[in-house]
């Protein structure tokens, strides 16, 4: 197992936002986390990034994360994008991405303080590439329309090479068209040996994309498996009475 | 007639880069922190003091300033390590009084160590020069050459230099850019460091002017809080360019109407934030989560 969410839960005040979770993260598929709105599915994001505290045990590659502080994620190959954009507004696209790598030593310590530039111009490309961004690398991220933002979030997130990637709702806010961009890139993603643990609200792609499904409501697990068995599952339809069909 | 005008916008520009320099510091730690340093003025004042003794000791004054601006760096660290640190992710109240209390405590040791009397301090440079029509303290020419390479460099850091992105991105994103990698607190740490380094210069470059006493780098801090919002509180640019442009206009309207220097750069803050909310340089920030 890439991830192992053992008996999460997390607090705020009298409101447990996310309840005796449990689920397992495959290498290399992509496991769709799903669940109405205000379920839990960021918080458990939150959890393994260490920006709420937690009880129960989050376990990457058998080590269990708990003392690992949030900027030492990076270097252990987990990498996340946000639900609402993360972006360095008064950087170039490049900056943004490069500052993914900031984790990232150089053999020389003059070099390593004198910026990103020097090793990283082929994974810059590779990364710009995959996500149909080159163009805009010196542009300013103010500049740019949200849909492009997306995309340079989720480059600073791979350009760090990850092992895991953690996706809170990247279709959100993308039309048609860069949403079924955005279908193939993260099968490439998956392609390239990266697990994928991604939140969604398109049900277009989450069941089209998804190997395994996690379904969440009020902070707890309802049900869980290949997509087919959760669309048709009683209790997941349940929950999503009243919302339209989507997690 | 306009010759007083050339001199009266060079000196202006002397006193402006000191605003500038103290405004800097200020809005680093504002950007990177998200709170205001009231003790930047204070650190400076409590380092000059040392810088005294050491004088005294008839260290050679330019070693002196350099102790000063490493005693500098190193209370910054101090102060990032011990007491911003433990605070920073859990109050933010809680950092608006540090810093305040900071400024206290300083004037407080400073008065109780030092004794509260005022005292002279000398000028690393004595002379002036004349520049065509223009006569100027060799100490100002001192001044805006020095504030002028501190400038460049900081420039440099911040947006050539991994620490220096990593710092610009913590200033958007705190989380995000942790979540990146970015080690926040190490960063955030170097960034105090230099404000206080900077602090402590411009304790020695200006205190000729005054005299040495617990309270001398209050007008100065009061301006460069003006200065850092009339920039936006958001770039060293601003910061430096609001700073020189209230020097020279402090300097202009004291020669004319010498009570209202004092009160002058707060009208002009307020006057400007009336039109211009975000200060000359701001820009609307975005927020997430
Ligand atoms: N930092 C926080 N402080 C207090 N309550 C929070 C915090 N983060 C999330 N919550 C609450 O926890 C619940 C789950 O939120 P979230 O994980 O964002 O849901 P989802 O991502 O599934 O929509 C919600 O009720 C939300 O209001
Ligand atoms: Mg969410």
């Amino acid at each position: 197992m890439i991830l192992q969410v053992k008996d999460l839960t997390v607090r705020f005040g009298g409101l447990v936002a996310v309840n005796k979770l449990s689920f397992d993260v495959k290498p290399s598929t992509i496991h769709g986390l799903i669940g109405p709105n205000g379920a839990g599915k960021t918080t458990v994001f939150n959890s393994i990034f260490k920006l709420v505290p937690y009880n129960g045990n989050l376990i990457y590659k058998n080590i269990d994360m708990g003392k690992y502080p949030t900027h030492s994620l990076v270097n252990m190959g987990i990498s996340r994008t946000f639900q609402n954009l993360s972006i360095f507004y008064s950087m170039t696209v490049k900056e943004n991405i490069l500052v993914g790598l900031h984790s990232k030593k150089s053999s020389n310590l003059i070099k390593d303080t004198l910026g990103y530039k020097i090793n990283s111009e082929k994974e810059l490309l590779e990364v710009s590439e995959l996500l149909n961004i080159l163009p805009y690398l010196s542009v300013y991220a103010m500049f740019l329309p949200f849909g492009i933002l997306k995309m340079v979030e989720l480059a600073r997130a791979l350009i760090s090479k990850p092992q895991l990637i953690l996706l809170d709702e990247p279709g959100a806010g993308l039309n048609p068209a860069e949403k079924e961009r955005l279908k193939e890139i993260i099968k490439r993603i998956k392609e390239m040996g990266i697990s994928v643990l991604m939140v969604e609200h398109d049900m277009g792609i989450i069941m089209n994309i998804s190997d395994e499904i996690t379904v969440m409501n009020f902070g707890e697990k309802i049900s869980a498996g290949t997509p087919e068995m959760v669309i048709h599952d009683l209790k997941v339809i349940e929950a999503y009475l009243g919302e339209e069909i989507h997690a | 007639m306009f010759d007083i005008y050339l001199t009266l916008i060079a000196r202006g520009l002397s006193t402006g880069a000191i605003y500038g320099l103290t405004a800097m510091g200020i809005v680093l730690i504002f950007q990177t922190n998200n709170i205001l340093n009231w003790a930047q003025g204070n650190a400076g004042m409590f380092i000059t003091y040392l810088a005294f003794f050491l004088l005294a000791l008839q260290l050679p004054y330019p070693l002196v300033i350099l102790l000063a601006i490493i005693a500098g760096a190193i209370m910054g660290g101090l102060v990032e390590k011990y007491l911003i640190r433990p605070v920073r992710e859990k109050s933010r109240i809680g950092l608006l009084m540090i810093t305040l209390g900071l400024a206290m405590v300083f004037e407080g040791l400073a008065a109780f160590i030092f004794r509260p009397f005022p005292r002279n301090f000398e000028p690393l440079l004595k002379g002036s020069i004349a520049i065509g029509p223009i006569t100027l303290g060799q100490q100002d020419v001192l001044v805006i050459v020095l504030s002028t390479l501190i400038f460049a460099s900081l420039f440099l850091i911040l947006y050539r230099t991994k620490i220096g992105i990593g710092a610009r991105g913590i200033a958007e994103d705190w989380y995000g850019a942790r979540v990146l990698g970015v080690p926040v607190f190490t960063i955030s740490l170097i960034i105090w460091s230099i404000s206080f380094a900077l602090s402590g210069l411009v304790g020695i470059l200006i205190v000729p002017r005054f005299a040495l006493e617990p309270h001398f780098m209050l007008p100065i801090q009061v301006k460069a809080f003006s200065a850092a919002v009339l920039g936006g509180m958001n770039s060293v640019l601003g910061a430096a360019v609001a700073g020189l442009l209230l020097g020279v206009m402090e300097n202009i309207i004291a020669f004319h109407f010498p009570y209202l220097q004092e009160s002058f750069s707060l009208v002009l803050v307020v006057i400007v934030l009336l039109f211009l909310p975000t200060g000359l340089f701001g820009k609307k920030t975005q927020r997430r989560f």
